[in-house]
Protein backbone atom coordinates (compact mmCIF):
# COMPACT_ATOMS: atom_id res chain seq x y z
CA UNK A 1 0.00 0.00 0.00
CA UNK A 2 1.15 3.61 -0.78
CA UNK A 3 2.60 3.01 -4.04
CA UNK A 4 -0.52 2.89 -5.63
CA UNK A 5 -0.35 4.25 -8.56
CA UNK A 6 -2.99 4.96 -11.82
CA UNK A 7 -2.46 6.26 -15.43
CA UNK A 8 -4.66 9.33 -16.41
CA UNK A 9 -5.58 11.27 -19.56
CA UNK A 10 -6.46 14.63 -18.47
CA UNK A 11 -7.03 17.18 -21.47
CA UNK A 12 -5.33 20.53 -19.80
CA UNK A 13 -5.54 23.74 -21.31
CA UNK A 14 -6.80 21.96 -24.46
CA UNK A 15 -3.55 19.62 -24.33
CA UNK A 16 -4.12 16.04 -23.96
CA UNK A 17 -1.71 14.83 -21.07
CA UNK A 18 -1.01 11.22 -20.44
CA UNK A 19 0.56 10.65 -16.81
CA UNK A 20 0.61 7.78 -14.34
CA UNK A 21 0.51 9.61 -10.73
CA UNK A 22 -0.18 8.35 -7.27
CA UNK A 23 -3.66 7.88 -6.67
CA UNK A 24 -2.84 10.42 -3.62
CA UNK A 25 -1.77 13.21 -5.77
CA UNK A 26 -4.04 16.39 -5.57
CA UNK A 27 -5.08 17.92 -8.38
CA UNK A 28 -3.32 21.08 -7.41
CA UNK A 29 -0.21 19.27 -7.20
CA UNK A 30 -0.52 17.12 -10.30
CA UNK A 31 -1.03 20.55 -11.97
CA UNK A 32 1.84 22.47 -10.63
CA UNK A 33 4.60 19.68 -9.62
CA UNK A 34 3.90 17.08 -12.49
CA UNK A 35 2.58 19.48 -16.14
CA UNK A 36 4.73 22.61 -14.13
CA UNK A 37 1.94 25.07 -14.27
CA UNK A 38 2.95 26.87 -10.84
CA UNK A 39 -0.16 29.42 -11.83
CA UNK A 40 -2.49 28.02 -9.92
CA UNK A 41 -1.89 29.05 -6.57
CA UNK A 42 -1.65 26.48 -3.06
CA UNK A 43 -3.16 28.91 -0.38
CA UNK A 44 -5.02 27.04 2.07
CA UNK A 45 -5.11 23.34 1.22
CA UNK A 46 -8.78 22.91 2.83
CA UNK A 47 -10.83 24.77 0.75
CA UNK A 48 -11.60 28.16 2.22
CA UNK A 49 -9.09 30.48 0.11
CA UNK A 50 -9.78 29.80 -3.49
CA UNK A 51 -6.54 30.02 -4.86
CA UNK A 52 -6.05 26.82 -6.66
CA UNK A 53 -9.77 27.29 -8.43
CA UNK A 54 -9.48 25.97 -11.96
CA UNK A 55 -11.98 24.69 -14.13
CA UNK A 56 -13.29 20.97 -14.29
CA UNK A 57 -15.36 20.44 -17.51
CA UNK A 58 -16.38 24.42 -17.03
CA UNK A 59 -17.22 24.23 -13.90
CA UNK A 60 -15.28 26.32 -11.01
CA UNK A 61 -13.83 23.77 -8.59
CA UNK A 62 -10.76 23.98 -6.28
CA UNK A 63 -8.09 21.70 -7.55
CA UNK A 64 -6.42 21.23 -3.49
CA UNK A 65 -9.86 19.46 -3.06
CA UNK A 66 -9.80 16.74 -5.63
CA UNK A 67 -7.53 14.24 -6.55
CA UNK A 68 -5.43 13.94 -9.83
CA UNK A 69 -7.34 10.61 -10.24
CA UNK A 70 -10.55 12.09 -10.23
CA UNK A 71 -9.63 14.54 -13.14
CA UNK A 72 -8.97 11.44 -15.14
CA UNK A 73 -11.15 12.02 -18.76
CA UNK A 74 -11.98 15.59 -17.53
CA UNK A 75 -11.22 19.12 -19.45
CA UNK A 76 -9.19 20.97 -17.30
CA UNK A 77 -8.75 24.76 -17.74
CA UNK A 78 -5.90 26.94 -15.21
CA UNK A 79 -4.30 30.39 -15.62
CA UNK A 80 -2.12 29.29 -17.88
CA UNK A 81 -4.60 28.72 -20.79
CA UNK A 82 -6.49 32.26 -20.10
CA UNK A 83 -4.48 34.78 -22.29
CA UNK A 84 -4.23 34.03 -25.98
CA UNK A 85 -1.18 32.34 -27.02
CA UNK A 86 0.69 35.23 -28.16
CA UNK A 87 0.61 36.42 -24.54
CA UNK A 88 -1.97 38.60 -25.69
CA UNK A 89 -4.02 39.45 -21.63
CA UNK A 90 -7.84 38.22 -21.72
CA UNK A 91 -10.28 41.16 -21.14
CA UNK A 92 -10.82 39.48 -17.45
CA UNK A 93 -6.80 39.84 -16.90
CA UNK A 94 -7.25 43.53 -18.55
CA UNK A 95 -9.99 44.58 -16.03
CA UNK A 96 -8.16 43.12 -13.10
CA UNK A 97 -4.74 45.56 -14.33
CA UNK A 98 -6.66 48.39 -15.37
CA UNK A 99 -8.70 48.71 -11.72
CA UNK A 100 -5.70 47.23 -10.14
CA UNK A 101 -7.29 44.35 -8.55
CA UNK A 102 -4.77 42.51 -7.63
CA UNK A 103 -1.41 43.48 -5.16
CA UNK A 104 0.33 40.31 -4.16
CA UNK A 105 -1.23 38.47 -6.83
CA UNK A 106 -1.61 35.05 -5.02
CA UNK A 107 -4.78 34.94 -4.89
CA UNK A 108 -5.61 36.41 -8.67
CA UNK A 109 -5.39 33.14 -10.60
CA UNK A 110 -8.34 31.83 -8.49
CA UNK A 111 -10.40 34.88 -9.04
CA UNK A 112 -9.25 34.79 -12.63
CA UNK A 113 -10.59 31.05 -12.78
CA UNK A 114 -13.85 31.70 -11.17
CA UNK A 115 -14.32 34.96 -13.32
CA UNK A 116 -14.03 32.99 -16.61
CA UNK A 117 -16.27 30.63 -15.06
CA UNK A 118 -18.87 32.83 -14.07
CA UNK A 119 -18.83 35.49 -17.57
CA UNK A 120 -19.67 31.81 -19.57
CA UNK A 121 -22.33 31.46 -17.78
CA UNK A 122 -23.23 35.16 -16.87
CA UNK A 123 -22.25 37.16 -19.09
CA UNK A 124 -23.34 40.14 -16.96
CA UNK A 125 -23.73 39.47 -13.46
CA UNK A 126 -25.52 41.22 -10.76
CA UNK A 127 -23.92 43.07 -7.95
CA UNK A 128 -25.17 39.70 -6.05
CA UNK A 129 -23.71 37.47 -7.94
CA UNK A 130 -20.49 39.26 -7.96
CA UNK A 131 -20.09 38.82 -4.07
CA UNK A 132 -21.77 35.39 -4.15
CA UNK A 133 -17.66 35.16 -6.49
CA UNK A 134 -15.91 36.39 -4.21
CA UNK A 135 -17.32 34.80 -1.15
CA UNK A 136 -15.31 31.88 -2.34
CA UNK A 137 -12.00 33.56 -2.34
CA UNK A 138 -9.45 35.36 0.12
CA UNK A 139 -7.78 38.17 -0.84
CA UNK A 140 -5.43 39.58 1.98
CA UNK A 141 -4.16 43.36 -0.31
CA UNK A 142 -6.82 44.48 -2.51
CA UNK A 143 -9.99 44.46 -0.15
CA UNK A 144 -11.92 43.78 -2.94
CA UNK A 145 -13.01 46.93 -3.69
CA UNK A 146 -11.00 46.64 -6.56
CA UNK A 147 -11.68 43.41 -8.01
CA UNK A 148 -15.66 44.05 -7.73
CA UNK A 149 -15.01 47.44 -9.77
CA UNK A 150 -13.00 44.94 -12.35
CA UNK A 151 -15.88 42.57 -12.05
CA UNK A 152 -18.21 45.26 -12.18
CA UNK A 153 -16.70 46.76 -15.77
CA UNK A 154 -16.52 43.54 -17.21
CA UNK A 155 -20.42 42.92 -16.92
CA UNK A 156 -21.05 46.67 -17.86
CA UNK A 157 -22.35 47.24 -14.65
CA UNK A 158 -21.53 50.21 -11.75
CA UNK A 159 -19.68 48.68 -8.88
CA UNK A 160 -20.96 48.25 -5.81
CA UNK A 161 -21.85 51.23 -3.42
CA UNK A 162 -19.57 54.04 -2.00
CA UNK A 163 -16.06 53.76 -1.26
CA UNK B 1 -0.28 18.96 4.52
CA UNK B 2 -1.06 15.75 2.01
CA UNK B 3 -2.99 12.80 2.10
CA UNK B 4 -1.17 9.61 3.80
CA UNK B 5 -1.00 6.65 1.28
CA UNK B 6 -4.12 4.72 0.41
CA UNK B 7 -5.23 2.65 -2.26
CA UNK B 8 -7.86 3.64 -4.19
CA UNK B 9 -10.37 1.98 -6.72
CA UNK B 10 -13.33 3.22 -8.89
CA UNK B 11 -15.89 0.57 -9.63
CA UNK B 12 -18.14 0.59 -12.56
CA UNK B 13 -20.93 -0.98 -11.01
CA UNK B 14 -23.24 -0.70 -7.39
CA UNK B 15 -22.09 -4.11 -6.58
CA UNK B 16 -18.57 -4.15 -7.49
CA UNK B 17 -18.78 -1.22 -5.05
CA UNK B 18 -20.27 -2.42 -2.28
CA UNK B 19 -17.83 -5.11 -2.42
CA UNK B 20 -14.70 -2.97 -2.23
CA UNK B 21 -16.48 -1.17 0.95
CA UNK B 22 -16.89 -4.29 2.74
CA UNK B 23 -13.31 -4.42 3.31
CA UNK B 24 -12.20 -3.37 6.39
CA UNK B 25 -10.54 -0.17 5.80
CA UNK B 26 -12.33 1.48 2.82
CA UNK B 27 -14.02 4.57 2.46
CA UNK B 28 -16.29 5.95 -0.18
CA UNK B 29 -15.45 9.27 -2.05
CA UNK B 30 -18.54 11.09 -3.28
CA UNK B 31 -17.63 14.64 -4.20
CA UNK B 32 -14.72 14.99 -1.77
CA UNK B 33 -15.52 18.18 -0.29
CA UNK B 34 -15.22 17.01 3.50
CA UNK B 35 -13.51 14.05 3.24
CA UNK B 36 -10.54 14.94 0.81
CA UNK B 37 -9.70 18.08 3.42
CA UNK B 38 -9.57 15.96 6.09
CA UNK B 39 -7.17 13.57 3.96
CA UNK B 40 -4.98 16.32 3.67
CA UNK B 41 -4.70 17.14 7.69
CA UNK B 42 -4.33 13.43 8.05
CA UNK B 43 -7.18 13.52 10.28
CA UNK B 44 -8.66 10.83 8.18
CA UNK B 45 -6.76 7.88 7.09
CA UNK B 46 -8.07 5.22 4.88
CA UNK B 47 -6.49 1.93 3.56
CA UNK B 48 -9.02 2.03 0.80
CA UNK B 49 -10.75 5.42 -1.19
CA UNK B 50 -13.63 3.81 -3.01
CA UNK B 51 -14.75 6.40 -5.73
CA UNK B 52 -18.51 6.13 -6.70
CA UNK B 53 -17.92 8.55 -9.51
CA UNK B 54 -18.35 6.06 -12.43
CA UNK B 55 -21.30 4.11 -10.63
CA UNK B 56 -24.09 4.75 -12.79
CA UNK B 57 -27.55 5.66 -11.52
CA UNK B 58 -26.23 7.65 -8.59
CA UNK B 59 -26.92 11.10 -9.94
CA UNK B 60 -30.70 10.94 -10.16
CA UNK B 61 -32.90 13.55 -9.13
CA UNK B 62 -37.10 12.44 -9.34
CA UNK B 63 -40.53 12.94 -7.81
CA UNK B 64 -43.32 10.38 -7.41
CA UNK B 65 -46.27 9.82 -5.44
CA UNK B 66 -45.37 12.48 -3.20
CA UNK B 67 -41.55 11.89 -2.71
CA UNK B 68 -38.84 13.56 -3.96
CA UNK B 69 -35.43 11.38 -4.21
CA UNK B 70 -32.14 12.72 -4.70
CA UNK B 71 -29.14 10.32 -5.89
CA UNK B 72 -26.24 10.23 -3.47
CA UNK B 73 -23.72 11.76 -6.35
CA UNK B 74 -26.07 14.45 -7.05
CA UNK B 75 -23.89 17.63 -6.17
CA UNK B 76 -25.42 20.97 -4.72
CA UNK B 77 -24.84 23.12 -7.40
CA UNK B 78 -27.12 20.46 -9.46
CA UNK B 79 -29.81 20.15 -6.80
CA UNK B 80 -30.02 24.22 -6.65
CA UNK B 81 -30.45 23.78 -10.57
CA UNK B 82 -33.44 21.30 -10.56
CA UNK B 83 -36.72 22.47 -11.25
CA UNK B 84 -37.90 19.41 -9.58
CA UNK B 85 -36.21 20.39 -5.94
CA UNK B 86 -37.63 23.90 -6.98
CA UNK B 87 -40.82 22.41 -6.61
CA UNK B 88 -40.80 19.62 -4.20
CA UNK B 89 -38.49 20.92 -1.25
CA UNK B 90 -38.27 24.94 -1.83
CA UNK B 91 -36.45 24.21 1.58
CA UNK B 92 -33.54 22.43 0.34
CA UNK B 93 -33.22 25.51 -2.51
CA UNK B 94 -33.01 27.69 0.57
CA UNK B 95 -30.25 26.06 2.47
CA UNK B 96 -27.98 25.52 -0.57
CA UNK B 97 -27.61 29.01 -0.76
CA UNK B 98 -25.50 28.94 2.67
CA UNK B 99 -23.44 26.00 1.52
CA UNK B 100 -19.84 26.79 1.45
CA UNK B 101 -19.05 28.44 -1.83
CA UNK B 102 -19.61 27.91 -5.50
CA UNK B 103 -16.75 25.93 -6.93
CA UNK B 104 -17.37 23.62 -3.59
CA UNK B 105 -21.03 23.04 -4.53
CA UNK B 106 -20.00 22.43 -7.66
CA UNK B 107 -18.34 19.18 -6.71
CA UNK B 108 -19.90 18.58 -3.02
CA UNK B 109 -22.87 15.76 -2.40
CA UNK B 110 -25.87 16.40 -0.52
CA UNK B 111 -25.21 12.86 0.72
CA UNK B 112 -21.87 13.04 1.86
CA UNK B 113 -22.87 16.27 3.57
CA UNK B 114 -25.24 14.18 5.49
CA UNK B 115 -23.06 11.31 6.35
CA UNK B 116 -20.47 14.46 7.66
CA UNK B 117 -22.48 14.78 10.26
CA UNK B 118 -21.34 18.74 10.97
CA UNK B 119 -23.50 20.25 13.29
CA UNK B 120 -22.20 23.56 11.19
CA UNK B 121 -23.17 22.33 8.45
CA UNK B 122 -26.68 22.93 6.59
CA UNK B 123 -28.23 19.99 5.23
CA UNK B 124 -28.86 17.45 8.45
CA UNK B 125 -30.97 20.53 9.20
CA UNK B 126 -33.14 20.11 6.28
CA UNK B 127 -33.03 16.54 6.14
CA UNK B 128 -34.55 16.46 10.13
CA UNK B 129 -37.15 19.41 8.97
CA UNK B 130 -38.68 17.81 6.13
CA UNK B 131 -38.42 14.16 7.89
CA UNK B 132 -36.22 12.40 4.90
CA UNK B 133 -35.10 8.54 4.98
CA UNK B 134 -31.73 7.68 3.90
CA UNK B 135 -31.34 4.62 2.39
CA UNK B 136 -28.58 2.57 2.80
CA UNK B 137 -27.11 -0.20 1.17
CA UNK B 138 -24.30 -2.59 1.93
CA UNK B 139 -23.05 -5.48 0.28
CA UNK B 140 -25.43 -8.02 1.83
CA UNK B 141 -28.42 -5.49 1.85
CA UNK B 142 -30.24 -2.43 2.27
CA UNK B 143 -31.55 -0.34 5.53
CA UNK B 144 -33.85 2.67 5.65
CA UNK B 145 -33.09 5.06 8.60
CA UNK B 146 -34.98 8.69 9.20
CA UNK B 147 -32.73 11.39 9.11
CA UNK B 148 -33.38 12.21 12.82
CA UNK B 149 -32.40 8.44 13.64
CA UNK B 150 -29.56 9.29 11.14
CA UNK B 151 -27.59 11.83 13.22
CA UNK B 152 -26.36 10.50 15.94
CA UNK B 153 -24.16 13.89 17.18
CA UNK B 154 -21.37 16.08 15.66
CA UNK B 155 -19.46 14.26 13.24
CA UNK B 156 -21.12 11.30 13.91
CA UNK B 157 -24.08 9.31 11.98
CA UNK B 158 -25.72 5.90 11.80
CA UNK B 159 -23.56 4.52 8.64
CA UNK B 160 -21.64 1.24 9.53
CA UNK B 161 -18.63 0.45 7.47
CA UNK B 162 -19.28 -0.97 4.32
CA UNK B 163 -22.94 1.17 3.70
CA UNK B 164 -23.14 4.17 1.15
CA UNK B 165 -25.91 6.36 0.91
CA UNK B 166 -28.13 5.32 -2.17
CA UNK B 167 -30.70 7.54 -2.02
CA UNK B 168 -32.02 10.49 0.46
CA UNK B 169 -36.17 11.01 -0.11
CA UNK B 170 -37.94 14.01 0.93
CA UNK B 171 -41.53 14.64 1.04
CA UNK B 172 -43.13 16.71 -1.45
CA UNK B 173 -43.95 20.42 0.09
CA UNK B 174 -47.71 20.52 0.60
CA UNK B 175 -49.68 23.37 -1.28
CA UNK B 176 -48.55 26.93 -0.25
CA UNK B 177 -45.08 25.44 1.59
CA UNK B 178 -43.18 28.46 1.74
CA UNK B 179 -39.29 27.69 3.85
CA UNK B 180 -36.28 29.82 4.79
CA UNK B 181 -33.35 29.57 5.96
CA UNK B 182 -30.87 31.99 7.66
CA UNK B 183 -27.61 31.32 9.66
CA UNK B 184 -24.97 33.64 11.23
CA UNK B 185 -21.17 33.02 10.33
CA UNK B 186 -18.27 35.11 10.25
CA UNK B 187 -18.46 35.04 6.44
CA UNK B 188 -21.01 33.83 4.21
CA UNK B 189 -18.99 30.83 3.49
CA UNK B 190 -17.61 30.17 6.90
CA UNK B 191 -19.07 27.34 9.21
CA UNK B 192 -22.16 28.65 10.51
CA UNK B 193 -22.51 29.24 14.52
CA UNK B 194 -25.83 28.63 14.32
CA UNK B 195 -28.65 28.46 12.04
CA UNK B 196 -32.73 28.05 11.48
CA UNK B 197 -34.41 26.35 8.83
CA UNK B 198 -37.80 26.58 8.77
CA UNK B 199 -41.12 25.61 6.24
CA UNK B 200 -44.69 26.45 6.66
CA UNK B 201 -47.47 25.83 4.74
CA UNK B 202 -50.15 29.04 5.08
CA UNK B 203 -53.26 28.93 3.60
CA UNK B 204 -55.63 31.26 4.22
CA UNK B 205 -53.57 33.17 6.87
CA UNK B 206 -53.41 29.79 9.00
CA UNK B 207 -49.95 28.28 9.97
CA UNK B 208 -49.88 24.61 8.87
CA UNK B 209 -47.37 21.62 9.05
CA UNK B 210 -44.56 24.38 10.70
CA UNK B 211 -41.27 22.86 10.74
CA UNK B 212 -38.24 24.66 12.88
CA UNK B 213 -34.74 23.43 13.12
CA UNK B 214 -32.17 24.74 14.77
CA UNK B 215 -28.12 23.79 13.68
CA UNK B 216 -24.73 24.70 14.90
CA UNK B 217 -25.83 25.48 18.28
CA UNK B 218 -26.26 21.72 18.89
CA UNK B 219 -24.35 18.58 18.50
CA UNK B 220 -27.20 17.20 16.22
CA UNK B 221 -30.19 19.66 14.24
CA UNK B 222 -32.88 20.56 17.24
CA UNK B 223 -36.47 20.46 16.19
CA UNK B 224 -38.17 23.08 18.04
CA UNK B 225 -41.87 21.89 18.08
CA UNK B 226 -42.82 23.71 20.88
CA UNK B 227 -42.77 26.77 18.37
CA UNK B 228 -44.08 24.99 15.50
CA UNK B 229 -47.18 24.32 17.94
CA UNK B 230 -47.39 27.58 18.99
CA UNK B 231 -47.39 29.31 15.46
CA UNK B 232 -50.04 26.24 14.11
CA UNK B 233 -51.89 27.42 17.37
CA UNK B 234 -51.72 31.32 16.82
CA UNK B 235 -55.22 33.37 16.47
CA UNK B 236 -55.77 35.60 13.24
CA UNK B 237 -53.64 39.05 13.52
CA UNK B 238 -51.04 37.60 15.74
CA UNK B 239 -47.69 38.76 14.98
CA UNK B 240 -45.82 35.37 14.57
CA UNK B 241 -42.15 36.11 13.78
CA UNK B 242 -42.15 37.30 17.61
CA UNK B 243 -44.48 34.36 19.20
CA UNK B 244 -42.12 32.21 17.32
CA UNK B 245 -38.90 34.06 18.95
CA UNK B 246 -40.37 34.17 21.91
CA UNK B 247 -41.01 30.39 22.38
CA UNK B 248 -37.55 29.87 20.77
CA UNK B 249 -36.01 31.78 23.69
CA UNK B 250 -37.72 29.16 26.15
CA UNK B 251 -37.30 26.27 24.13
CA UNK B 252 -33.07 27.09 23.68
CA UNK B 253 -32.74 28.11 26.73
CA UNK B 254 -33.39 25.11 28.81
CA UNK B 255 -31.41 22.64 26.61
CA UNK B 256 -28.19 21.08 28.81
CA UNK B 257 -26.29 20.50 25.21
CA UNK B 258 -26.68 23.87 23.42
CA UNK B 259 -23.60 26.55 23.05
CA UNK B 260 -23.83 29.66 25.69
CA UNK B 261 -24.91 32.04 22.91
CA UNK B 262 -27.83 29.84 21.68
CA UNK B 263 -30.49 31.56 23.52
CA UNK B 264 -29.25 34.94 22.11
CA UNK B 265 -28.48 34.22 18.47
CA UNK B 266 -31.28 31.08 17.92
CA UNK B 267 -34.45 33.44 18.66
CA UNK B 268 -34.27 36.04 16.39
CA UNK B 269 -32.71 34.02 13.67
CA UNK B 270 -36.24 32.18 14.47
CA UNK B 271 -37.82 35.31 13.78
CA UNK B 272 -36.10 36.22 10.97
CA UNK B 273 -37.32 32.70 9.20
CA UNK B 274 -40.32 33.60 9.83
CA UNK B 275 -41.12 36.91 8.76
CA UNK B 276 -39.42 36.03 5.70
CA UNK B 277 -41.95 33.41 4.92
CA UNK B 278 -44.89 35.47 5.91
CA UNK B 279 -43.14 38.01 3.36
CA UNK B 280 -42.91 35.77 0.51
CA UNK B 281 -46.83 34.22 0.98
Amino acid sequence: MGTDTREIRVTVNGAPTRSTVPVRLLLSDFLRDVLGLTGTHVGCGQGPCGSCTVLADGDTVRSCLMLAVQADGMEIETIEGVAAADGTPHRIQEAFREHHALQCGFCTPGIVMATVGLLRRTPCPSAAERAELMEGHLCRCTGYRNIDEALAALSGAEPRGEH
Amino acid sequence: MKPAPFDYESPVTLDDALALLDRPGACPLAGGQSLIPNLSMRRTRPDLLVDLRRVPDLRSIETNAGTLRIGPMVTFAEAAASPEVRDACPLVIEAIRHVGSPAIRNRGTLAGNLVWADPASELPLVAVALGAVLTLRRRDGEREVAAADFLLGAFECAIRPGEIVTSIRFPVAGPGARASFAEVSPRRNAPALAAVAAQIEVVDGKVRAARIVVGGVHPVPLRLTAVEVALEDAGPGTDLPDLGASVAKRAVGSLPDAADYASAVVPPLVGRTIASILAAS
